[in-house]
């Protein structure tokens, strides 16, 4: 790890804020993402990633940098969304229309509206995979994880988790093409 | 090489293996399901939820974890129990010098006579400043004694964090 690295490591140990808010304003937003897509509830993905940060802050002492801090945050965040998901049965589903990006049905022309429809139906079916294959292609798709981190954060072997990806993917083309269906 | 590993492989990013490629090249099968699922890979990166950053939970989470000082819930038991027994020994004292004073007040010398209540039963059997340590330690022993030597099962947990299902864990 390079010195400035190790620097900043040891100003998040005394909690100084300026390091702090270095840790927030970089993976603040990414975490808050997963965790959202993860536990499909914006409310809980905030919760969570607030208990991502403490404990990776609590636990710096055992923090030896074999891993990069993104990757260490991330298996932090996987970790407890999975406790978090078999502790409790979850079955409201805000995630898909949460955040929006596509233009709004009255506005743009009728391809946008496809495309958002159509982002939408892809969120919605990512919410509705299993867990670990939802992890696997939220980490690698919108956090841009080599599956070699994404192996280290899920705890997984490394084809474990190509697996997990491809299947994943092979399920959000059979739920979209459902989806069509008439 | 069957169709799921040649997927599996292709979908991985990076150099595609020789024989991967050469699977390809004979199967149309694979390569339209390829095709398919790359094409869901590209919708997946653009359907990212454009989340506007939420800059209020942002600040408000930094101005917490630069303030928060988590305490080790480890010694909570133990600091607990120190602070009881730091209460106990300044309210004794407190007892005990408001006693010793009383009596050399004149108008404390009638209640010397009245039957000595609480704290006030300490200070009676208190002899002296120096030996008062050493008569409390004398007093406290039977106490003691009623304390548990291991602590129950609730607690053990409680001091046990790894039971608890530890951050790596």
């Amino acid at each position: 790890m390079e010195e400035a690295g190790v620097r900043w490591l040891e100003a998040l140990k005394s909690r100084d804020e300026e390091a702090v808010r270095r840790l927030v304003s970089t993976y603040g937003e990414p975490l808050r993402r997963y965790l959202t897509a993860m536990l499909r509830n914006p409310a809980d993905g905030e919760d969570l990633a607030q208990e991502v940060f403490l404990r990776f802050l609590d636990g710096l002492g055992g923090f030896r940098g074999e891993a990069s801090v993104k990757t260490y945050l991330f298996t932090i965040a996987h970790n407890l969304a999975l406790n978090h998901l078999s502790s409790s049965a979850r079955t409201h589903e805000v995630f898909p229309g949460e955040v929006p990006d596509g233009p709004s049905r009255e506005a743009g022309p009728g391809h946008e509206v496809q495309a958002g429809e159509r982002a939408e139906a892809l969120r919605l079916a990512l919410s509705r995979l299993p867990p670990q294959q939802r992890s696997v292609v939220v980490l690698r798709t919108w956090q841009d994880l080599s599956f070699k981190e994404i192996a280290s954060a899920m705890g997984l072997a490394e084809g474990t988790a190509k697996a997990h990806y491809f299947f994943a993917l092979r399920n959000l083309r059979k739920r979209l093409e459902a989806g069509h269906e008439p | 090489m069957s169709h799921e590993i040649t997927l599996q492989a292709a979908l991985a990013g990076g150099p595609v293996p020789q024989e991967v490629r050469e699977h390809l090249e004979s199967c149309a099968a694979c390569r339209e399901e390829l095709a398919e699922l790359r094409s869901i890979e590209r919708e997946l990166v653009t359907a990212t939820p454009a989340a506007p950053r939420v800059a209020a939970w942002e600040e408000g989470l930094v101005r917490g974890l630069a303030a928060h000082e988590r305490p080790s819930l480890r010694w909570m038991p133990l600091a607990a129990s120190l602070l009881l027994a730091a209460g106990l020994l300044a309210g004794w004292l407190a007892g005990h010098r408001s006693g010793a004073g009383a009596s050399a007040a004149p108008l404390a010398s009638s209640s010397i006579e009245e039957p000595a209540r609480g704290l006030a039963d300490l200070a009676v059997l208190a002899p002296v400043d120096e030996d008062s340590t050493a008569e409390l330690l004398q007093m406290a022993e039977p106490l003691a004694q009623d304390i548990p030597q291991t602590p129950p099962a609730a607690l053990e947990n409680y001091l046990s964090p790894a039971g608890n299902g530890g951050w790596n864990g």
